[in-house]
């Protein structure tokens, strides 16, 4: 998906957006398959940190991330408005945990621009960029780049 | 040229087809050099078939390099069939080189044009020309080009093909097919074509031609022609019947080279001689081919034949399966009723009519099981399948060592589930290998040792009570236990004192330790110090177990025992921590339930591991809670709940805070991020629809730092510790619904049903029909102050012989088994019959004294007499003495009881230390020791040893009692100098071996 926001930036993309805590970020919506509540999470103890557990989706087994984690924030405490955003990456199926779901918003090309200098690089490394829309600020993750840093 | 424009689906056709030709072709290749001289022209022609229908479809897809190959060995089958060439080991390794090639070259059919293949040819030349006549060898490298008229062009084609073609009288043709209007326009595809060509004649040479297709710019061309060079016995009159195309496309090569149409008579045989200089010589142009090697491809015969057969997968093949149309067809049915029972839930649903729910619910379970077993079904996979690819290996290597071997194999329909065979793939290919290199000994060194010359390797396949089995055996020389453990010390597995502790049976399992290996040398083939304890690994991961049985100088044998599927498995639910987990049922032993009282004396410290006391042994102890969470506290002062879980090296007892039910679970992978938590072996869907991780049992282990090595070492130790908990087997049965009785099991012979009408009473006995004959039968209140049955309780009759007679004991269910340690009370509720009381489950249970009962049952039972006196008259006047050391007084009271009966006398110990004493005491006249093995302070084994050392002991029969031997707690026990093995309590057999031991009658 990374490759196809890229090329759809020159005109205009439609972003999933969510909250990581208080920050407002965006996915490319075309790469999201589903948003999911967060429902029986099993803990699978041991593994690595950035992974909040495992859930049932309609009889496959999906790993869902704490992408706050990556982000630099504390570890996630699902509450009732948490949801999990489900990407397909390399043939399987993944959750990305957020604090709360937002509106699918149309940003343009000229709204695009580099992460401010003053985002930490461990945030900004893993995002492809920020965007006003709405008089807010939306930052786009990079999907595909948090998932290769855990492989 | 890669593959012309053809659609992706007839690639993959032709691809498929030639892939079941080449797995057929080994076994038969191999057949054929069985047989030798005796050629089986059926067989021959089945594999020139095969390389023929490569052949031609190569030809049509441009696949060239498959093409040339697949034409080569083709040339060298026709001349096995046509007895030109006698079949040899030599020339059919070069043959089973160049299919292993072709295989390789059809799997990777993409870049099969850009592979060197020179050394095959050569090879395959080589031997053509190795057995042609002196005159017919040129033709082999010269080529011939004809012309064909009307066309302006000549064609191209060794003059060794057209001769061999031409023999029988065939008639050689160049057909044009066009695609577009001989073979698309008509429905067929190409393949179809081709095959209806092989089924009448053969097909020397195929070309596509591209040029005809014309580019993009050019008008669209409505033709692409495809050539064959087809040789047949069919007649130019006879040849439209079989090839559906114009006489214009057929065209007839004349023996003197000439080509002209079907449609023309042939210019007939023009008398002007010298007119047409193609009649004087068909050889127009002789071109010689490239320079022959005499020595056939020296450089693929070796490594090729060590190698994996055919080591990198076949990607396509894998991915896809063949199924049984039937079963296809019931899948299809119970979808249909899967769906029939939806719609049937979803109306029920909406009309709120609970017991048409109810009923859908069934169904929809029903049909979901009987989905379940047909797609289990659709898995299975012969394991034949599997072993066909062991008789090529077996001769390669047995050829490339110098040996003869014969493989025989059985059990090939025995069906696996699909991933299980591919996994096993390895192993057993590693331990094949091994029993050629290291298990069978040359030709000379078996003459020597008196054996045939030809070894033999047997590799089986069975069901075993819900497992396969696969059994590898050699008849070589067998794994010597000491050179094993030599190895292993050496390697510094086990210290030189544990390696003497060990049986012959432990020391050879070493060998599935890492490094160890007995090849003196180490060879191409195996003996690289890796190998069996991979092997084992692999095993463990499909949850299969291994066994190993040797006997120097007699062969080796492995035992393999695996599930039969891994998608779907029964296992125990668990849980701890507020989560559930999965433990396959496979690695699943025993579940325990330690009491918070019995902790301390169940749980004992080794150092800073706990360990379980189990019977006699000494069992490391994991809590799951601190595997997950390194940080936990463990629970102190509670009940435990200890699976016994076994890894297939080694068990330990895993802590866990609670367990439930046993559920079939539905395999499921977990993600990529999860992937290598080794404690985990996948995860799964339960019930309620919440995710279960299942449980690696033996990554577990490894996690807990635990090793095959060190929990063989505290099961060794267990004996020195002296531990004393023992269990014993009961059958606990009612007499009136408020007394519980129970009866050691090993006593108990059947227990049956029985309706109070089928009991019968004459002269005021009770009697049964059962099994043809009268069974007299008896009630606990007719010895003992007990209550009498009710005709409302459900009768049971629990058989058992005693002095050679069976009796039936009336009891009522429910019936129930229990293993059990608890403390007998001799005192409180003794009273004749009852030999004492214990406290089961919360319910007193009283324990029956069956030697008693039977003496008040059976008064005119005829008692054995055991000391007769001796003919001699000058009698031991001192009846025969037997020492018995028992700890647990409820069952030394029992047997001292069962032999006082029959007129021995008893001196009795409650352990051994004690026995040894009384023995030291009555020195002299103590004639049989019947021990406990497990006792405090000095176990029965440890008593046995000590008697076998001293010689005034030495020569005491030793009688072991068990409640229940195990073959390795035998093996033990007579390791250590036990005479015989008797289970506890069984009177009759226990007086039979003391008689016979001392010779008393």
């Amino acid at each position: 998906m990374s490759r196809s926001v890229a090329e759809r930036i020159e005109e205009s993309v439609l972003l999933a957006t969510f909250y990581v805590r208080d920050a407002l970020c965006g996915l490319d919506a075309a790469g999201v398959q589903e948003v999911i509540r967060v429902g029986a999470v099993t803990q699978v103890r041991n593994g690595p940190p950035e992974v909040a557990g495992i859930v049932n989706l309609r009889g496959r087994i999906v790993t869902i991330l704490d992408i706050g984690l990556k982000l630099g924030f504390a570890k996630a405490e699902p509450g009732p408005e948490s949801r999990v955003f489900i990407i397909e990456d390399k043939g399987e199926f993944i959750g990305f945990l957020v604090d709360r779901g937002g509106e699918v918003v149309e940003v343009g090309k000229a709204d695009w621009q580099a992460p401010p200098a003053n985002v930490p690089p461990q945030q900004a490394r893993h995002l492809k960029g920020v965007c006003r829309a709405g008089g807010k600020v939306i930052a786009l993750i990079d999907a595909a780049r948090i998932l290769s840093t855990l492989d | 040229m890669s593959a012309p424009n053809v659609d992706d689906g007839l690639v993959q056709e032709y691809l498929a087809e030639c892939r079941e030709h080449l797995a057929t072709i080994e076994a038969d290749l191999l057949a054929i050099e069985q047989a030798g001289a005796r050629i089986n022209e059926e067989l021959v022609n089945r594999v020139f078939r095969a390389a023929h229908s490569i052949k031609g479809g190569a030809g049509f897809f441009g696949l060239n390099t498959i093409r040339q190959l697949a034409h080569k060995t083709e040339n060298i089958l026709d001349m096995i069939r046509s007895r030109q060439i006698v079949p040899a080991p030599e020339s059919i390794s070069i043959l089973l080189l160049a299919f292993d090639k072709l295989r390789e070259l059809v799997d990777n059919w993409q870049e099969s044009n850009g592979v060197d293949i020179e050394d095959f040819l050569r090879a395959l030349t080589g031997l053509a020309s190795n057995h042609l006549p002196e005159a017919g060898k040129a033709s082999l490298e010269r080529a011939v080009e004809l012309p064909v008229p009307e066309q302006g062009r000549l064609i191209r084609i060794s003059e060794f093909d057209l001769g061999q073609a031409r023999r029988g009288g065939k008639c050689i043709y160049l057909l044009e097919y066009d695609l577009i209007h001989d073979i698309q326009r008509r429905d067929r595809t190409p393949l179809e074509v081709l095959r209806s060509l092989i089924s009448c004649g053969t097909i020397l040479e195929t070309r596509f031609d591209l040029q005809s297709a014309g580019t993009l710019e050019d008008e669209p061309s409505n033709e692409l022609t495809f050539e064959v060079l087809y040789a047949t016995a069919l007649e130019p009159d006879l040849i439209g019947q079989l090839v559906d195309i114009s006489p214009d496309r057929i065209r007839l090569i004349e023996k003197n080279g000439a080509i002209h149409p079907i449609s023309q008579t042939p210019p007939e045989a023009e008398p002007a001689a010298g007119e047409t200089p193609a009649v004087e010589a068909p050889p127009i142009e002789a071109h010689p081919a490239e320079p022959r090697a005499s020595e056939p491809a020296p450089s693929v015969s070796r490594g090729d034949a060590t190698a994996p057969a055919h080591a990198s997968a076949h990607p396509a093949a894998d991915q896809t399966i063949r199924i049984n149309v039937t079963l296809l067809d019931a899948l299809m049915t119970l979808a249909g009723e899967l769906v029939l029972s939806r719609n049937q839930l979803n109306e029920s649903l909406s009309r709120q009519d609970e017991r048409r729910i109810r009923g859908s619910a069934q169904r929809i379970n029903m049909v979901t099981s009987e989905l379940q077993d047909v797609v289990t079904q659709t898995r299975m996979q012969p394991v034949g399948t599997l072993f066909a690819k062991f008789p090529r290996l077996v001769r390669d290597l047995a050829r490339n060592l110098g040996k003869e071997v014969e493989l025989r194999t059985d059990g090939e329909s025995v069906e696996i589930d699909k991933s299980i065979l591919e996994g096993l793939s390895d192993p057993l290919t590693h331990m094949v290998r091994n029993a050629v290199d290291h298990g069978i000994e040359s030709p000379e060194a078996r003459s020597a040792a008196g054996k045939p010359r030809q070894g033999k390797v047997t590799l089986g396949a069975s069901h075993q009570a819900g497992q396969v089995v696969i059994e590898i055996s050699d008849d070589g020389k067998g794994l010597d236990p000491a050179k094993v453990a030599a190895a292993s010390i050496e390697k510094g597995l086990v210290t030189r004192e544990q390696a003497e502790a060990m049986t012959d049976r432990e020391k050879m399992g070493l060998i599935f330790m890492p490094g160890v290996s007995t090849a003196e040398k180490v060879s191409d083939v195996s003996g690289r110090g890796v190998g069996m304890d991979v092997v084992k690994t692999n095993l463990d991961r499909l949850g299969g177990k291994i066994e190993i049985d040797s006997l120097a100088g007699h062969g080796t044998s492995f035992r393999i025992k695996l599930p039969l599927t891994l998608a779907i498995i029964p296992s125990l639910l668990v849980s701890d921590g507020g989560d559930r987990f999965a433990i396959p049922q496979v690695n699943v032993r025993e579940l325990i339930r330690i009491r918070e009282a019995d902790r301390a004396q169940r749980i004992d410290r080794a150092g800073d591991a706990e360990v379980l006391i189990l019977r006699d042994r000494l069992v490391p102890l994991v809590y799951l809670a601190s595997i997950l969470d390194p940080g936990a506290q463990r629970p102190a002062g509670q009940a435990l709940s200890v699976v016994l879980v076994d890894t297939g090296a080694f068990e330990y007892g895993l802590v866990v805070e609670a367990l439930h039910d046993t559920v079939e679970i539905v395999v499921k992978p977990l993600g990529r991020h999860l992937k290598a938590l080794r404690e985990y072996a996948g995860a799964t869907i339960l019930g309620d629809g919440r995710v279960a991780v299942i449980l690696d049992i033996a990554g577990i282990a490894a996690r807990a730092g635990l090793s095959a090595a060190a929990a063989e070492r505290l099961a060794g130790e267990a004996s020195e510790a002296g531990v004393t908990a023992e269990s014993h087997s009961l059958l606990l049965f009612q007499n009136t619904p408020s007394e519980t009785c129970a009866l050691p099991i090993q006593l108990v012979s059947r227990v049956e049903r029985v309706e109070p009408s089928q009991v019968e009473t004459l002269g005021g006995r009770r009697t049964m029909q059962y099994r043809g004959a009268s069974l007299p039968l008896v009630t606990l209140a007719d010895a003992a102050r007990v209550g009498e049955l009710t005709d409302s309780q459900h009768w049971v009759v629990i058989v058992f012989e005693i002095a050679g007679r069976q009796l039936g004991l009336l009891a009522a269910e429910p019936l129930d088994m229990v293993e059990t340690r608890a403390e007998i009370d001799q005192t409180t509720l003794r009273q004749n019959g009852v030999g004492g009381s214990a406290v089961l489950g919360g319910r007193t249970v009283l324990l029956l004294d069956l030697p008693e009962l039977a003496a008040d049952w059976m008064p005119a039972a005829p008692s054995p007499q055991p000391v007769e006196a001796t003919p001699g008259g000058a009698a031991t006047a001192r009846p025969t003495t037997v020492l018995v050391a028992e700890d647990s007084d409820f069952f030394r009271n029992q047997v001292r009881r069962l032999i006082e009966a029959v007129g021995y006398k008893v001196v009795d110990a409650e352990d051994g230390e004690a026995a040894w004493q009384k023995l030291e005491n009555h020195a002299g006249e103590i004639s049989v020791v019947a021990t406990d093995v497990e006792m405090p302070r000095l176990d029965g084994l440890g008593l046995t040893r000590r008697i076998r050392a001293d010689s005034r002991f030495a020569h005491l029969p030793i009688i072991a009692l068990t409640s229940l031997a195990g073959e390795d707690e035998i093996a033990r026990g007579m390791a250590a100098g036990v005479t015989e093995y008797q289970i506890k309590l069984n009177q009759d057999d226990l007086v039979e071996s003391i008689r016979k031991l001392t010779g008393t009658h």
